[in-house]
């Protein structure tokens, strides 16, 4: 019985509680014991029972009066860094352990709102600075495919909780790949909608000119129903868009494959990509070209280049706003003989090793004597990629290529190397930059040393194209055929 | 990739400082070294040619920032925000002697 409900879609659970065959308590109830249950994975770090049965009763409540919202009764997780007023939100570091947001971010109020039930706060790499949800300073998340290996990062808990099971969908936060990989090595759909599509209010800052938000979920119905509750403008949010937002759900089904062009772009499918994944994306290619789609061989030049700027803009971004964290007025405090060198205390002692390396970069980079150098390049260098991407999709609707180089590997592999892990980001990162959709749909598996692990296609398309890539992620899923993440019992 | 970039101890630490970090004994020494093969890595960018091409800031692209209507709203009240102070009295934020 609990499995069975637990490996519902969101859709196919929001469809009984509608019909009343099923009790939003009884839902919260089970998935709240499921997440105490993946206690092993380290995927939620903070489980709010009160709060969602609480949610709870007020779905079941609001099904008898007729009043349910499009989400009411549906158990999701919360990505640490969206603030929720009331509930610790720590971005997985020790300089916010203490910290009680006093309000909401935009993206859960819409949740809420819709009737979803909050059934945690999860890991994640602090401050979102990671790409395999190690440099949490509450220890790391872990793959449900294998407790061995890292789930992905930055958002290593969403798509840990996800895929384990414990959430019916989970929201995260993405600025140089962190929904989109950590969902190619889990086995979910992940998306990062375009730059502007979710309000920022509320979500704890790494680089402002990248965050976006965005959502897991166990298939594309469900990434769409959970996209469409949180995207749309907000005033609290000067860079989010004041464009209306489609009925994805509606639309989902809405696609000719005939005559789409599919670009693969070059620069995607080099040495470094494992070749089981480069088999993996062109196979699911060549199913749609079986469809009448075209397959377009493209050029991205300045692709090798990205991750490069990527560690210089988003350190500089994330200097600037970890400066707010001084011990003063919220956080932690570490008292010293005066204040700069209580500054200093809080700052070293909160901040973790891969943090207290982006400020230094950040700030070295932004340095009157190196600002042109570093800084400025590395805008350039981003102008370059954004306009490769504009002119590529003159030529074909969606891009097609890996998520990710590699499979997920093992818990510490890469920590002794920070640039070795920045690599990881290589395919994800260019759009982020030129503020491109994004998503992850699982297209196969693989086995590595006895274990059979996930891989993730890639979609990116034009701004604001979300529609069209949740189209073709379900028809993807259509094409593919089912695809079940094992349900593991006991960790 | 370009040849090794250099930083100095002094550099180093003047930047901790102004970073308002600090880094002692073994910390530091891998955070030398750690420091020195990120700028080694970001140097690549030098390679490419970029000359007369425009930075881009954001990827927001706006027509305009709307405006939002001019009403008292509830939010951002000093108690409640001053809940998660770490030392706060009488609405104050009590922070170390600044001034002698």
């Amino acid at each position: 019985m609990t499995q069975s409900l637990l490996t519902l879609s969101a859709t196919e659970t929001l469809a009984k509680l509608r019909k009343k065959e099923l009790s939003a308590t009884e839902l919260a109830r089970t998935t709240l014991a499921r997440a105490a249950a993946i206690a092993p994975l380290n995927a939620y770090l903070h489980i709010t029972e009160t709060k969602a049965l609480e949610q709870a009763a007020a779905a079941d409540a609001a099904y008898a009066a007729g009043t349910a919202g499009p989400l009411a009764g549906l158990p999701l997780g919360v990505k640490d860094l969206f603030c929720t007023a009331g509930i610790k939100t720590t971005a997985a570091s020790k300089m916010l352990e203490p910290f009680v947001p006093a309000y909401e971010s935009t993206v859960t109020a819409k949740l809420w709102a819709a009737g979803a039930v909050n059934v945690g706060k999860l890991n994640m790499d602090e401050f979102a600075m990671g790409g395999s949800g190690e440099n949490s300073a509450f220890g790391p998340a872990r793959n449900p495919w294998d407790v061995n290996r890292v789930p992905g990062g930055s958002s290593s808990g969403s798509a840990a909780a996800v895929a384990a099971y414990a959430c019916f969908g989970a929201t995260g936060s993405d600025t140089g790949g962190s929904i989109r990989q950590p969902a190619s090595f889990t086995g979910t759909v992940g998306i990062k909608p375009t730059y502007g599509r979710c309000s920022r209010f509320g979500m704890v800052a790494f680089a402002s000119s990248l965050d976006q938000a965005g959502v897991f979920a166990r298939n594309t119905a469900d990434a769409a129903l959970l996209l469409q509750t949180i995207a749309g403008h907000d005033a609290n949010d000067s860079t989010s868009a004041p464009l209306a937002v489609p009925d994805w759900v509606g639309e989902l089904k809405q696609v000719n494959l005939k005559g789409l062009k599919i670009g693969l772009p070059r620069e995607y499918f080099i040495e470094a990509l494992n070749p089981v994944i480069k088999a993996a994306i062109h196979a699911a290619a060549q199913r749609f070209e079986a469809q009448g789609a075209e397959l377009v061989e493209v050029s991205l030049p300045s692709t090798p280049y990205a991750v490069a700027a990527y560690y210089i803009v988003a350190p500089a971004e994330a200097a600037s706003n970890l400066a707010r964290y001084d011990g003063m007025r919220y956080g932690l405090r570490v008292e010293g003989s005066g204040l700069i060198e209580t500054y200093i205390n809080s700052r070293t002692a909160g901040f973790g090793d891969e943090v207290k390396r982006r400020i230094m970069v950040g700030n070295y980079a932004l340095s009157s004597g190196y600002y042109d150098a570093y800084y400025t390049k590395a805008m350039q260098v981003r102008t370059l990629i954004a306009n490769e991407f504009d002119a590529v999709f003159k030529q074909v609707d969606v891009l097609f290529c890996p998520t990710a180089p590699s499979l997920p590997f093992k818990i510490g592999a890469k920590a002794k190397d920070p640039v070795s892990l920045y690599l990881e980001d290589a395919f994800t990162i260019p759009a982020s930059m030129a503020g491109l959709p994004g998503l992850s749909v699982p297209c196969g598996t693989a086995a590595e040393d006895g274990v059979t692990l996930p891989i993730g296609l890639q979609m990116i398309g034009p701004r604001w194209s979300e529609g069209r890539l949740l189209q073709l992620a379900h028809a993807w899923e259509q094409l593919r055929g089912p695809f079940q993440i094992p349900f593991i019992q006991n960790y | 990739m370009g040849e090794m970039a250099e930083i100095s101890d002094k550099e180093l630490q003047k930047l901790a400082l102004l970073s308002r970090l600090r880094f002692e004994g073994e910390a530091l020494a891998t955070f030398r070294t750690q420091f020195a093969n990120i700028l080694g890595f970001v140097d690549q960018l030098k390679q490419l040619n970029t000359d007369g091409i425009r930075p881009l800031t954001s990827t927001a692209n706006l027509p305009s920032t709307p405006e939002r209507p001019d009403v008292v709203t509830s939010a951002n009240q000093r108690e409640t925000l001053q809940r998660s102070a770490v030392k706060a009295e009488h609405g104050f934020y009590v922070v170390p002697k600044v001034v002698e």
